[in-house]
């Protein structure tokens, strides 16, 4: 099957990128994504990712990753010790990215991934690969800000072995269209994938995300949320999957997606699926997708706030999360909130961000 | 072994495969050579001297199966059916009968073992029993003919004052270019039945059809066409069976129910078609204003199955409720589940879906819930549980949700695992094997599908459980 057709403009379109793991009826576009991205420089910059990391699966299937991997201007080697520090490894995208982590046994890494404004008609992205080794502790925080003129693309496979922990945080908080492609092997026994993606899908945006994980270690556990808010003439596509493999006895998986839909025109895919070759495992689906409910809307509006309010509420409690947990990325989280929310709500989002940081440092 | 014989599918005692699979012998049957060509499809439409109209569709279906592919990326592999194996038409030559006793008595026999006769006395308000490609027996009460209906069989009913009507329904709702086996079946079909219920009649017992192909290397073909006309209210009734063989056999029916404004279909099928079975079958409801439909489904036959009952809510307030359950067993690969399209103000939608896999079987339960911009207020909700019952075997679930109504709500959950082992401890302690045990959580799982059915068949689908479950421990 042919996965890339060349244009006249310089571009490329990536076909079947992102593909679902679980596939369904093609009419429905559930299963993948086509992707129109800049031509490939003629010699590719980046080299290839370390060996011990070549093997690993990535999300974004092969269309997006090769992609991705050759049209990456450089690759960032990173390999976190095991000295009882967390170390953070921030990773600023501008243009598109390759970068290979390796925790190694017993380390704690923090990733941080942060795609601020990309100029008008750019494609930025990263290739993303992290081997945690045994007994290491990967946070993998993110933000996609790249504002509504530019499309961002990622495709991110990691590898768990025995005992490793992995914590992700996807704040996709906007750009023209967000391709985020996620894989997670959890190879080893009792390692562990906790992943929230929080999305606001603006005004005529495309969000397209793929999530896959793959429990093949016994008593693997995972558990998956997604929520965001559609607005206005939104399109977005969830594909997640949990995989329980043979083999992998006494794994636990759960998923639940939540989606506000706050406008017409709107189109909201959702593929959840559990594939199970396993007897001795639980896999749990649960999803949601609707308008703020009259009952909600009562609620909060008895309580003083109006209907607009009450939906900004759950607009802007991604923002706070997303500050929360990632200071690094202030100033383009809060770029995102002046754009979706106006300047009076960022402001006001930046003061509670300062209370919280002063609060956590014991300065209040 | 005699006794056996006597025995009918509604007795508990009844846990023999040899119920369902007995072969009888061809002697005297016409039988189409293997293959699918335009002199196949021509010669089967010649046999039964059909309008124009009907050949030009069957013509048009073959080219489009020949141009179209099945999907390479999802569904279980058709690989081990060649159609150049498969013969498309076998006939016994019986003629149609009203009496069970003008059918030839091998076939009264099949149908007896069967106990749809019995059933057809006990509690059935009419009856049609298709035997390889033609019916050999259709019936119904004079009750229902005096309020209206009309029950018989479709290429009956196409050489009389309904042909306008079938001419205006037949693959309306399911075209030929639905898919490849939509095509095929378009090019190929032969039997099934016609029903019509005018404007507020409400049919008090069930009518039935029921299938079985005794043929080896055949295909069964039939078309379901039932029209439900305002205020009406029906429950139709579909069983299928067959031998088992070595080589692939082939059915791909068609369905296609058209429920009027207000009226109510149920419709529903204990699918137990043999091991060696291809079930590539299309059933879709159209429901207007206030109708209501419903589809009561137990999967538990068939080498391969792509079956997805699918309904089109297009009158506001519409509804449908799909109820299933799938046993997936040694060499099995079933997948199913429903399609769900909400185009209309406040429709809804309630899906309640289960599997079971056992032995190396393979089930996966595949849906698809669309809503459209106009389907306001619209609610949808999709449920699935799945068991595990070996760690041989394998249950995928794979639902998919397109929402593009904003005040749409839409609710979707999923379940996987196995029986507990403190449940089954439990049940020990009070006095229950091990294979006891786990068929009574077996049938409980199964329970809500099962209370959906006339006693009959709940406990012919207990029976069939009973039966997977045979050699379930160890």
């Amino acid at each position: 099957m042919a996965t890339t057709d060349a244009t006249t403009a310089g571009s490329v379109v990536l076909k079947h990128a992102n593909p679902s793991f679980a596939q369904t009826w093609n009419r429905l576009s559930i299963n993948d994504v086509t992707l129109e991205v800049p031509a490939l420089p003629a010699t590719p910059a980046s080299g290839a990712p370390a060996p011990e990391l070549a093997g690993i699966e990535m999300g974004g299937g092969e269309a997006l990753t090769g992609w991705l991997d050759a049209a990456a201007a450089s690759r960032e080697q990173v390999r976190v010790p095991a000295d009882g520090e967390t170390h953070d490894v921030v990773i600023a995208i501008d243009g598109v990215h390759a970068a290979d982590v390796v925790a190694e046994p017993g380390a704690r890494a923090r990733v941080v991934v942060v795609a601020g404004p990309q100029p008008a008609g750019s494609t930025a992205g990263s290739a993303l690969r992290i081997l945690a080794e045994k007994g290491s502790h990967v946070e993998l925080l993110e933000v996609v800000a790249a504002g509504d003129e530019a499309a961002f693309a990622e495709s991110c496979g990691i590898r768990a072995a025995e005992d490793a922990t992995v914590e992700v945080r996807h704040y996709l908080l906007g750009a023209a269209t967000s391709v985020v492609g996620f894989a997670c092997d959890l190879a080893g026994a009792r390692s562990s994938l906790s992943l929230s993606t929080r999305f606001l899908t603006g005004t005529g945006e495309k969000t397209d995300m793929n999530y896959l994980a793959r429990m093949r270690g016994c008593d693997t556990r995972c558990r998956l949320t997604f929520s965001g808010v559609l607005e206005e003439g939104a399109s977005k596509r969830l594909a997640d999957t949990i995989d329980l493999v043979h083999g992998g006895k006494g794994a636990k998986g759960a998923e639940d997606e939540t989606v506000l839909v706050n406008g017409a025109r709107i189109r909201n895919l959702s593929l959840p699926s559990v594939l199970c070759d396993e007897d001795d495992v639980e896999g749990t689906h649960g999803a949601t997708i609707g308008s703020v409910s009259g009952e909600q809307l009562a609620y909060l509006t008895c309580r003083g706030l109006t209907d607009e309010e009450a939906r900004e509420l759950f607009v802007r409690s991604a923002f706070d999360d997303c500050l929360l947990h990632v200071p690094e990325a202030r100033e383009q989280v809060l770029g995102a909130a002046r754009a979706a929310l106006g300047d009076e709500a960022a402001a006001e989002l930046s003061d509670e961000a300062a209370d919280e940081t002063a609060w956590t440092r014991g300065e209040a | 072994m005699a006794e056996q014989e006597k025995a009918t599918r509604a007795q508990v005692a009844d846990v023999d495969r040899s119920l369902y699979d007995f072969v009888k012998p061809e002697v005297g049957y016409e039988r189409f050579a293997d293959g699918l060509n335009e002199e196949v499809v021509r010669a089967i439409s010649a046999k039964k001297d059909e309008p124009d109209w009907m050949l030009d569709l069957r013509l048009r279906s073959l080219d489009i199966y020949h141009k179209m592919d099945m999907a390479p990326n999802w569904g279980p592999s058709i690989d081990g059916l060649d159609m150049d194996n498969i013969s498309t038409y076998v006939s016994s030559g019986a003629e149609q009968a009203a009496s069970w006793d003008e059918v030839p008595e091998d076939i009264k026999d099949t149908f007896e073992r069967l106990g749809i006769p019995q059933a057809e006395r006990s509690y059935l308000a009419g009856v049609g029993a298709q035997y390889d490609s033609e019916l050999v027996y259709h019936n119904m009460q004079e009750s229902a003919a005096q309020m209206g209906v009309v029950y018989s069989g479709i290429e009956e009913a196409l050489h009389g004052e309904y042909e306008g009507l079938i001419h205006d329904h037949f693959m309306h709702l399911v075209p030929p270019t639905d898919h490849k086996f939509a095509a095929l079946h378009g090019a190929v079909w032969s039997g099934g039945s016609f029903v019509y219920v005018p404007k507020g009649v409400k049919v008090e017992f069930p009518l039935q059809s029921y299938f079985r192909l005794n043929a080896k290397g055949a295909g069964q073909f039939e078309h379901t066409l039932i029209i439900v006309e305002d205020g009406a209210d029906l429950h139709f009734i579909e069983g299928c069976s067959a031998p088992k063989y070595n080589v692939a056999n082939l059915h791909a029916g068609c369905v296609e129910l058209f429920v009027g404004k207000g009226a109510h279909l149920r419709y529903s099928t204990i699918e137990n078609w043999s091991k060696n079975m291809y079930n590539l079958n299309t059933k879709r409801a159209r429901v207007e204003e206030d109708g209501r439909m419903e589809w009561v489904s137990g999967s538990f036959g068939s080498h391969v199955s792509y079956l997805y009952p699918s309904t089109l809510l297009v009158g506001a307030r519409s509804s449908c409720e799909y109820t299933g359950i799938t046993f997936a067993g040694a060499g099995q690969d079933l997948d199913t589940g429903c399609k769900m399209v909400l185009t209309a103000p406040d429709t809804r939608i309630s899906v309640s879906a289960k599997s079971l896999s056992k032995g190396g079987g393979k089930s996966t339960f595949r849906s698809e819930v669309i809503v459209g911009e106009k389907a306001e207020r619209a609610k949808a909700t999709v449920s699935c549980a799945s068991l595990m019952l070996d760690d041989q075997s394998r249950s995928d679930t794979i639902p998919a949700m397109d929402v593009r109504c904003p005040s749409a709500s839409v609710g979707h959950e999923a379940t996987i695992g196995r029986i507990s082992d403190d449940t089954i401890a439990y049940l020990m302690s009070r006095g229950m094997t091990e294979a006891e045990a786990r068929t009574v959580v077996v049938n409980g799982f199964a329970n809500p599908v099962s209370k959906e059915l006339p006693m009959e068949y709940a406990v012919e689908m207990n029976n069939l459980i009973k039966l997977e479950m045979e050699g379930a421990i160890g």
